[in-house]
């Protein structure tokens, strides 16, 4: 900002100062409240309905007086969008009860910045607006919330097996300028189950979660997560919960033989993923998607010490929100089920193009960081893995046994993990320049070891020609460059003084460009643009895309890469990615853990089996390793190791000090051991899907393969015993092959 | 309004004044095992993550175990044999359990006459298997002693005592017991430290309070009640010695006592013995460079201790050397956290931790890690360095940079005679003394080996500077013959500081660029001095350097100096120009850049023993590097001594006074940015 712009500013700022002393704050102060009504009509009755569409296996009912819905399923069960007795439930006050018989939930923000919820039947359907429409298979029903002057059309369009309900945000308007709308929940109890269901609620959290219902030592707290985790352009200060990212938007509901599930076809970026138990504030189980129409961020005002929500000023119109329900039935109506329905979804009939499972392998180049020169201090490239460091490891680990090896090679480059936006192929000299490099590549050729180049497009550390931290990065809401921390361990505030800066979309496609195009120079396996699949985030500045499209832009630009090197390499890719990808490593192996949850399942591994290859996350970084590799049999995919060769004691203060336990020589036989371990029974079971998963206990679990494979795990310090089959503690029973 | 606009400003003058950054952990790089990091504290403070340590293997409440949800429990025990006692205060009970969280008994406490009662606000509980006594402080009925099956057999109340203070309020929160029988009860709100009761119930006395040292601050404060009315005196913050939260006994009847830690910032913990004396180092407990609230300690059989900081949820282990081990854990609604943790308890080597608020009980386990930690730990507490090696080896290879670790194969190798090896991890674990000790062994090594070249060395250069100074007098001329060149005056004035800068002056042989190189020799060797210091002596972060920082306390330093030594003078009629006394105070540094030099040499042969010889050098260098200086000031002013001294204080003072002003300046110039890049991103946000 030059000083001549800045006068100008200040000039117009004494101004608008002026202006604002002037004109007396007019709009009065209005405070809302969300009325607590006892006397909701009970809709159990079929006949206030109105058929609305039919096709060979639905059909949709909806009761344009009250606002409700249900959906017949020829092949399974009834679905309403209001459960059954609600009016009974000793524990739902009023208000709930009134919630529990909305289509659609709202929150708004006042003036004043306080967020608050209200539901359609009390603001919109008894205040008359509710319009329903016939639409070419389905019904088009646009809540008016007259006092709020919201109206949020939302569509249900019948397909052949599943359903699709959008939100046409291009047609939603809020008309009160002291209202703004900030999320949109989709049918919140559609499939609500009540206290005496027996079935569960599928969470997407990490590799996916399991929520029975009803148990009498149920944790009582509502499950919520963003989808593809926050918005990385909102400031945050504080590191929340060290929790899972939801890489799939997807959940679902199991009730008795029935089930249903919801996929995010649009949109996804923007969704809050819920969940509520029996005891929370009714007796029933719900699960469904929330999406941010509008997104805020909380600021902190210095002088005033506290925070102020700003929200977003232009939210986008995307068309719509989309969430694709399907039903399942019978001997697929659980998590394995709608894993396989997700995966369909997701990549079709695509099938693997991996035959045998590799030993995978990160490999660290080298990490920008403060080195003495005769005393003097200067930023340089430190080695962990120079170019022929990564020859040797591949021979070492060849003698030992690990023949197959798939690596994928981070801070590879020039500068290391200082590196600004690539945009070419340029090989570090520290690392051993580019004679080395293209003696490393020859090599692993020659030897028939995958090699993957990690490219960062995201995280921009310094500016370059072209990339600049403040003017081509993504901003926040307050327009700002967003601004990217790392966080102090002990009480996980952000250090405020070495920001990253996120690429916003457009730059990232050109530099992906441009690497594309230099491909060709160099012959490696492929390119892994790990940061691409996993962060997706907007740019508030209104110039270029936000998360309701971003993960379109995202496919694009992987599809690029793609095609450029023929196979690519993800690390832990949100759903968007994953078609892009030939390996998927870090695959999610833990869910979050919230105490809601009962446990975790390889949702995203049973999901992908078959069509992508995948491996754990590195096992070595794990406090047992061993786990790791019974993480590895339970879903049946390869396993990581993390390695650097040297310079261990270099990584103490600086950002990566977090690498503690990589050095190659500790791991290397242990590495080859447990591959060489493993590798027979992976390769069998590679190109087969799960046909079927089962908790025995919380330790000990069961996955059948579709050839016939039967793996038990045992993570448990107890042997384990079941009809002739034992497995031991820490350990795993193979049979069938 | 917004913060984020002047965040460059900020970044780019954090960056420069600030020398030092806390560790980090980048988002991403979560393994999800637990919903939290384990990490330990490095050398220089810095929170650094490490392995995980400890892992919740379940949680269970009181649903699960089959009695009934527990409503507001206050405190678990576990005894040596390892039956858990919770103490389920809202449905007034407690519960038995085995070392596998299996009920065996559930009890309502009664009256001695067999009679249920109900307690009024019990907050602890202690089990004696011994005494077969169940000890439960309410902080309403007092301390209640029950048998084994909670029926009451006694009740220690106030103790009528004329060492209590007048307004003492008996409020027990805590009470146990030790092997002889005698109660250790702590009050709330009582700083005298824990009231001590004999096994028939009768008030001894005072246990382990602190000791009031004299220091300026107590002195200040009594200076200030004497002036104060009652009133404004009662406001002041009080210097008595802090109340206890918790406390615990081991099998050897220390007392292990732990305050809240937030108006102390080490030794926190202490282990009392029978005098009611500590005998564990004062060190850090708990979190540094934050808040915190200790609340609760336990002591397991091998004797390491666990704190836990009920405001972060975090869990902290010790060695019995008050070393941290490790720290884990946190808050939250995720398997591992708890929203109001209110008691940490052992169970072999696993814990329990209590959650007042949910009523779930967390049993952690240690990982391999943390067992490999705590069997290392042990061996070299029994001096068996060799045998710790295998465990400690296992730690690196989870941790590379595990300090104790380091330190532990450092006495390994130290035992073995490998002192090169023992030198090397003594280093990485910074540990200096112990490095010394190691260098010193294999500097004799050395010396040995190429005895013949130091000794050759040593003669040069002590013989060569005397044959030259010999030749030199041979053919001494008067000093007013010498002719000297205009860049050797710098040495020459080193030489003869009293004659030199009279001589100079006189001839007006200063040279501005030979006070340029000085200069910029200067802040050379100042960086030199900062980075290059031998380990042993080095105290500075050599990973963390300011290029800036160096250059403003150097040459910085020095310009601040001569503008204000300049404008002082020419009212105090000094004859010296801006110029002069530019290039004559930077000859006077001379001494100060070669002593320098060869102090840092020193300093990377030298051991910790030796460190006196490194003092003179270091004393001799700065003396001569003043003498020079003053006689500087002196000449270029031709001032008398007196005048000299008095000036040069005043232009330290006038120093003084350009750093304020640069200080407030810099307050307003940073205030006025703020406000112009807040109305920045409000036009923006328009």
């Amino acid at each position: 900002m030059n000083m001549k712009r800045l006068y100008r500013l200040m000039l117009a700022v004494v101004f608008a100062a002026g202006i604002t002393l002037i004109i007396p704050n007019a709009a009065a102060q209005t405070q809302i409240y969300t009325t607590a009504n006892n006397q909701g009509e009970s809709a159990q009755a079929l006949d206030g309905y109105q058929l609305y569409a039919e096709n060979g296996r639905f059909m949709l009912y909806i009761n344009e007086e009250q606002g409700f819905l249900i959906l017949q399923d020829k092949e399974g069960t009834t679905w309403k969008s209001v459960p059954d007795n609600h009016m009974e439930d000793p524990l739902a006050q009023g208000g709930t009860r009134l919630a529990m018989e909305s289509l659609i939930q709202v929150k708004y923000s006042d003036r004043l910045g306080n967020v608050n919820p209200i539901n359609a039947k009390t603001a919109s359907v008894k205040k008359g607006g509710l319009t329903c429409k016939k639409i070419a298979n389905g019904a088009l029903l646009t809540f008016a919330f007259p006092r709020e002057g919201f109206s949020i059309p939302i569509e249900i369009v019948l397909a052949e097996d599943y359903v699709d309900v959008s939100i046409i945000a291009k047609d939603i308007t809020e008309s009160e300028e002291v209202y703004k709308l900030t999320t949109v929940s989709v049918m919140p109890y559609f499939g609500a189950a009540g206290s005496q269901a027996e079935g569960y609620i599928f969470v997407p959290d990490g590799s996916g979660a399991i929520i029975e219902m009803n148990r009498p030592d149920r944790f009582i707290e509502d499950y919520s997560q963003y989808v593809y985790g926050r918005e990385y352009s909102t400031t945050r200060i504080q590191h929340d919960v060290m929790a899972e990212t939801v890489r799939m938007p997807v959940f679902g509901i199991k009730n008795a033989d029935h089930a249903m599930m919801g996929i995010i076809t649009d949109g996804a970026g923007r969704a809050i993923a819920n969940a509520s138990v029996n005891g929370k504030r009714c007796s029933y189980n719900n699960a469904y998607m929330e999406f941010i129409y509008r997104d805020s961020d909380m600021v902190l005002i210095e002088k005033k010490a506290q925070t102020v929500r700003v929200l977003e000023q232009n939210p986008p119109k995307p068309g719509r929100y989309r969430i694709r329900y399907f039903f399942l039935e019978g001997k697929d109506a659980n998590y394995v089920g709608m894993a396989h329905r997700f995966g369909e979804w997701l990549l079709g009939e695509q099938k693997s193009s991996v035959s045998a499972v590799p030993l995978y392998m990160e490999i660290m180049g080298g990490i920008m960081a403060r080195e003495s020169f005769l005393g003097f201090p200067v930023n340089r490239v430190v080695p962990l893995s120079t170019y022929s460091d990564v020859q040797e490891m591949t021979k070492r680990l060849a003698s030992l046994g690990a023949d197959k090896l798939a690596i994928d090679y981070v801070y590879w480059n020039k500068d290391g993990t200082g590196a600004a936006i690539p945009n070419g192929i340029k090989p570090e000299g520290r690392l051993g320049g580019k004679k080395s490099f293209k003696n490393m590549l020859n090599f692993l050729k020659q030897n028939g070891t995958e090699i993957y180049l990690d490219f960062n497009f995201t995280d921009m550390v310094k500016s370059r020609w072209g990339f600049n931290t403040r003017f081509d990065s993504a901003s926040s809401i307050q327009r700002s460059p967003a601004l990217q921390y790392a966080y102090r361990i002990n009480d996980l505030k952000a250090i405020l003084t070495e920001p990253q800066f996120l690429l916003n979309f457009i730059k990232i496609k050109q530099a992906a460009g441009k690497v594309a195009d230099a491909a060709d120079k160099y012959d490696f396996t492929g390119v892994s643009a790990n940061t691409l699949g996993q962060k997706v985030y907007s740019d508030f500045s209104g110039k270029t895309v936000k998360r309701d499209t971003a993960d379109k832009e995202i496919q694009s630009i992987l599809r690029g890469l793609k095609d450029a090197k023929e196979k690519q390499l993800l690390s832990e890719p949100n759903a968007y990615a994953v078609e892009y990808a030939d390996h998927i490593t870090d695959t999610p192996i833990y869910s979050s853990g919230y105490m809601v949850e009962t446990y975790t399942v390889p949702f995203y591994q049973i999901a992908l089996h078959g069509r992508v290859a995948m491996s754990t996350p590195a096992i070595n970084t794990m406090s047992d390793p061993q786990q790791g590799v019974l993480k590895a049999f339970e879903s049946g995919i390869g396993i990581k190791y993390h390695f650097i060769m040297k310079n261990c004691n270099r990584l103490e203060s600086t950002p990566n000090n977090d690498i503690i336990s990589s050095l190659f020589d500790d791991w290397a036989e242990e590495a080859a051991e447990k591959y060489v371990e493993i590798k027979d029974v992976l390769n069998t079971v590679a190109a087969q899907q799960i046909v079927s998963h089962r908790v025995i206990t919380q330790d000990v679990r069961e996955t059948i393969f579709s050839g016939g494979v039967k793996i038990y795990v045992n993570y448990g310090n107890r042997d384990f015993s079941e009809r002739g089959i034992t497995v031991k503690a820490g350990g795993y029973t193979v049979s069938g092959i | 309004m917004v913060k984020i606009s002047t965040k460059k400003l900020i970044t780019f003058l954090a960056a420069t004044l600030i020398v030092g950054m806390l560790g980090s952990f980048s988002a991403g790089a979560l393994t999800s095992e637990a919903p939290y990091y384990s990490y330990r504290y490095d050398h220089w403070g810095s929170s650094v993550p490490t392995a995980q340590t400890y892992l919740p293997e379940r949680t269970v409440s009181g649903i699960t175990i089959g009695a009934g949800a527990l409503k507001s429990p206050t405190d678990i025990f576990s005894t040596p044999d390892n039956e858990i006692y919770v103490l389920d205060s809202g449905n007034n009970r407690v519960l038995v359990m085995d070392r596998d969280m299996k009920l065996l008994k559930e009890l309502g406490p009664m009256e001695s006459d067999g009679k249920p009662m109900s307690m009024m606000e019990p907050i602890s509980i202690f089990v004696s298997n011994q005494h077969k006594k169940i000890v439960i402080a309410d902080k309403k009925a007092g301390v209640l002693i029950f048998d084994l099956s909670l029926k009451l057999i006694d009740t220690l109340k106030s103790p009528n005592s004329n060492i209590l203070p007048k307004d003492f309020f008996f409020a027990p929160v805590k009470a146990i017991m030790d092997s002889a029988g005698i109660y250790y009860v702590v009050s709330a709100n009582c700083y005298q430290g824990a009231l001590q009761y004999d096994e028939r119930g009768v008030f001894l006395g005072f246990y382990g309070s602190e000791k009031i040292t004299l220091t300026a601050d107590t002195l200040a404060d009594y200076f200030w009640k004497q002036i104060l009315t009652d009133k404004q005196a009662a406001n002041m913050k009080r210097t008595v010695p802090v109340e206890f939260v918790s406390f615990t006994v081991d099998k050897n009847n220390f007392i292990y006592t732990v305050r809240k830690g937030n108006d102390v910032t080490q030794g926190q913990v202490k282990k009392l013995n029978a005098l009611g004396e500590n005998v564990i180092p004062e060190k850090v407990f708990g979190d540094r460079g934050t808040e915190t609230m200790l609340a609760d300690i336990a002591v397991d059989a091998d004797g390491f201790i666990t704190v836990l900081d009920s405001r972060s949820g975090r869990l902290f282990q010790y060695d019995g050397e008050s070393n941290l081990m490790f720290a884990f854990g946190g808050k939250g609604i995720q398997n591992g956290l708890t929203q109001n943790p209110v008691a940490v308890e052992s169970l072999g080597d696993k814990l329990l931790l209590l959650d007042g608020q949910t009523g779930l009980i967390t049993l952690f386990t240690p990982t391999d890690f943390a067992k490999n930690v705590r069997k290392a730990v042990l061996l070299c507490d029994d001096g068996k360095y060799r045998q710790a090696m295998e465990p400690w080896g296992a730690v690196l290879k989870q941790d590379n940079l595990y300090e104790l670790a380091n330190r532990g194969l450092g006495k390994a190798y130290e035992g073995m005679g490998d002192f090169k090896k023992a030198a090397k991890f003594y280093k990485v674990a910074f540990e200096r003394e112990l490095y010394s000790e190691a260098f010193s062994e294999y500097r004799g090594d050395i010396l040995r080996h190429n005895f013949l070249v130091f000794m050759l060395g040593i003669i040069l250069s002590v013989v060569a500077p005397v044959i030259i100074v010999i030749l030199r007098r041979r053919n001494k001329k008067s000093v007013y013959d010498v002719k000297i060149g205009r860049f050797h005056y710098p040495v020459y004035c080193m030489l003869h500081p009293f004659i030199g800068y009279t001589d100079l002056k006189e001839r007006k042989k200063d040279s501005v660029l030979a006070a340029n190189v000085l200069l910029l020799a200067y802040f050379i060797v100042s960086i030199i001095e900062r980075q290059l210091t031998g380990f042993a002596f080095n105290y500075n972060r050599t990973d963390k350097f300011n290029l800036m920082f160096s250059l403003l306390s150097t040459i910085g330093f020095f310009a601040a100096f001569t503008i204000c030594n300049w404008s002082i003078t020419t009212i105090q009629e000094g004859k010296g120009r801006l110029k002069e006394i530019w290039n004559y105070c930077s000859y006077a540094l001379l001494p100060y850049i070669i002593g320098t030099v060869v102090v840092v040499i020193m300093s990377n042969v030298l051991t910790t023993n030796e460190a006196s010889f490194i003092s003179m050098a270091r004393f001799i260098v700065y003396a001569w590097t003043a003498i020079g200086l003053i006689m500087a000031i002196k000449e270029v002013h031709m001032y008398s001594l007196g005048r000299t001294i008095w000036t040069t204080i005043l232009t330290l003072a006038g120093m003084l006074v350009i750093l304020l002003i640069c200080a407030l300046s810099y307050n307003i110039l940073s205030q006025l940015l703020e406000f112009i890049g807040s109305i920045y991103a409000e036009l923006k946000m328009m």
